[in-house]
């Protein structure tokens, strides 16, 4: 039950916040924590099953394109847009990976780091797309006669694609799929032997990734209103990397949304030094790696205090949880 | 009644038979034994008939039904357990969640009922935690099933791997070498689960190098050497057997 008070707090504070923080600067930056998240996120569904993508960047930017081209070339509207964004990052994720997939999952990370580079080039080298100078004045989302100008409206956009992104992510964990995924990521030949197909499930698993890279590249792209291919780079993919790594990766929903956090605030807080930002930067990051190989959100199992909250909850909840489990 | 009828199998790694030309039956109900030297193709045939090889030639057929060359996913499906030499488990997990996640094949709903969690989901995810508890106590696991499974004690980690085995609900359950490496205790003790298995309908092959257990719990056994079957029998005229003596210590003349 605190849990849940615990729960219903946070999520007031969020909806709360542009209320809070009147202060748009500030405002930007958790659109980006959201944004980024869902990249991250997208990361985290692929390596519960094993599967290390290096392409979230590409199919970011399948979504991107695919929602600003329907919008300015077709008039479609933008929450259609969206959605087909989410679709066509989806259809690429499918044709291009079930066949990386087939192979094998060393084979499936050497091939998502390739299609991303490609997509990138041709984002980049066709006309069509924009050109390496990019695509300028995208429109912005509307509903009826309102229009998303502010960062405020911005912000509940992002909360909402968040939201729905967590659900969707929460409920697939929670349900049998989830269970598949889960065993699958323990030991794909046992769980081969369980009756679980090993290859449709991971195939579902970057599918549905890749359908919310999409959908983050379509917000991405009416938000910012500019498109550069570069902007996709190979760095934005290990970035979604990070963020789940920075987060704890067996933490995988709230993994990617604490290390986005991370990500997105130290650099601002090491404004005053702005010199030494990208050392400092680097060195907490590597820090963060050796020290806290689960994460930051295993601090509360680290440190013994916290551990003890831990036992008296589970103690409350009548789970024997001993130590010893806990420290696993 | 043939449950499995091997014909003709099998499978060459470059120019090395591991199994060649191998035809076995397995009966409704019994337990086989599968003895032979080591690299005499014993878990070969376990992996040939779990799907995790393709046959190069030769049938395997299941109830009736040609099972050759499809995946190991598809051969649980249709009711083909099986055990790992090295307990394989997933070992992040405590005793309880390794059978329950392991209880994949069991799930009738839909996807969309599971992923909405409605009532009828949860009922079914009851009906599994209940049916997983079940093979814990009948396996003598339940009262570890907090425990990691890979905190486990060696003995206790293989018959895990059983249970794991038993949650796809096989009619043929075939184990590779399920006492080796166990003390005299905990191997009495795996004896009297497979003859438990045995008794609630379950057809067992069981690969061993421990004679003395296979020679007790085995209704027939079959002696492979170098892929060959070279031996087919009750346990004692297999013991008494020339020819698997010669595989297992070799001619009288090298002497």
């Amino acid at each position: 039950m605190p849990e849940k008070i615990l729960k219903a707090a946070g999520g007031l504070v969020l909806v709360a916040l542009p209320f809070i923080v009147r202060n748009d600067y500030y405002l930007h930056l958790m659109n980006c924590i959201f944004m980024y998240s869902m990249l991250g996120m997208g990361f985290s569904i692929m390596w519960k099953n094993r599967l290390i993508t290096c392409g979230q960047a590409g199919f970011w930017a399948v979504g991107a394109y695919t929602s600003t081209l329907l919008v300015m070339n077709a008039g479609v509207p933008f929450w259609l847009a969206l959605l087909a964004a989410g679709i066509a990052s989806a259809l690429v994720a499918l044709l291009t990976l079930s066949i990386a997939l087939k192979a094998g999952p060393l084979q499936f990370f050497a091939i998502t780091l390739v299609i991303s580079f490609i997509i990138m080039q041709v984002l980049g080298v066709v006309e069509f797309f924009g050109g390496w100078h990019g695509i300028f004045g995208i429109p912005r989302p509307t509903i009826g006669s309102f229009v998303f100008l502010s960062k405020t409206s911005y912000y509940y956009l992002a909360l909402f694609l968040l939201s729905a992104n967590v659900f969707i992510f929460y409920a697939l964990y929670r349900s049998r799929i989830g269970r598949a995924w889960t065993a699958i990521g323990l030991s794909a030949s046992l769980a081969e032997m369980q009756g679980i197909d090993v290859y449709r499930y991971r195939l579902a698993a970057t599918v549905i990734g890749c359908f919310f890279a999409g959908i983050c590249g379509s917000f991405y792209a009416h938000y910012q209103t500019v498109l550069v291919p570069t902007t996709f780079s190979f760095q934005c993919s290990i970035f979604a990397q990070m963020y789940a790594l920075i987060g704890g990766l067996s933490y995988y929903i709230a993994g990617p949304i604490a290390g986005a956090a991370v990500m997105v605030l130290l650099p601002e807080l090491l404004r005053p030094v702005a010199e030494f930002q990208p050392i400092i930067y680097g060195v907490l990051l590597i820090l963060i790696v050796v020290f806290l190989p689960r994460g930051i959100l295993s601090i509360p199992q680290r440190f013994p205090v916290v551990r003890g909250f831990a036992q008296i909850g589970a103690k409350l909840k009548g789970l024997p949880i001993s130590i010893k489990n806990l420290r696993k | 009644m043939t449950l499995l009828e091997v014909r003709g199998l099998s499978k060459y790694f470059g120019g090395l038979a591991a199994v060649d030309q191998l035809d076995l039956d397995v009966f409704a109900g019994e337990i086989l034994g599968l003895i032979g030297p080591n690299g005499a193709g014993k878990t070969t045939f376990f992996n040939l008939i779990s799907g995790f090889y393709r046959p190069m030639r030769g049938k395997i057929i299941f109830e009736g039904e040609d099972i050759t060359g499809l995946k190991p996913h598809q051969i649980a499906k249709r009711g083909i357990g099986r055990s790992f030499q090295l307990a394989t488990l997933f070992r992040g997990l405590t005793v309880f969640d390794n059978v329950f996640i392991g209880f994949h094949l069991d799930y009738g709903g839909g996807v969309l009922g599971q992923f909405l969690h409605t009532r009828a989901a949860r009922g079914e995810e009851q009906a599994i935690r209940e049916k997983t508890l079940e093979i814990l106590e009948v396996m003598g696991l339940a009262p570890l099933k907090y425990e990691l499974a890979g905190n486990l004690p060696h003995g206790y980690q293989k018959i895990l791997g059983v249970s794991l085995a038993l949650a796809t609900n096989p009619r043929l359950l075939l184990l590779d070498e399920p006492v080796t490496g166990m003390n005299p205790t905990e191997a009495l003790e795996m004896v009297h689960l497979i003859t438990n298995i045995r008794d609630k309908g379950i057809t067992l092959v069981v690969v061993e190098h421990n004679m003395r257990t296979i020679m007790e719990i085995s209704d027939r056994i079959i002696a492979l050497d170098y892929g060959k079957k070279i031996a087919e029998g009750l346990p004692h005229e297999i013991s008494e057997n020339e020819k698997v003596i010669e595989a297992y210590l070799g001619k009288e003349e090298e002497w």
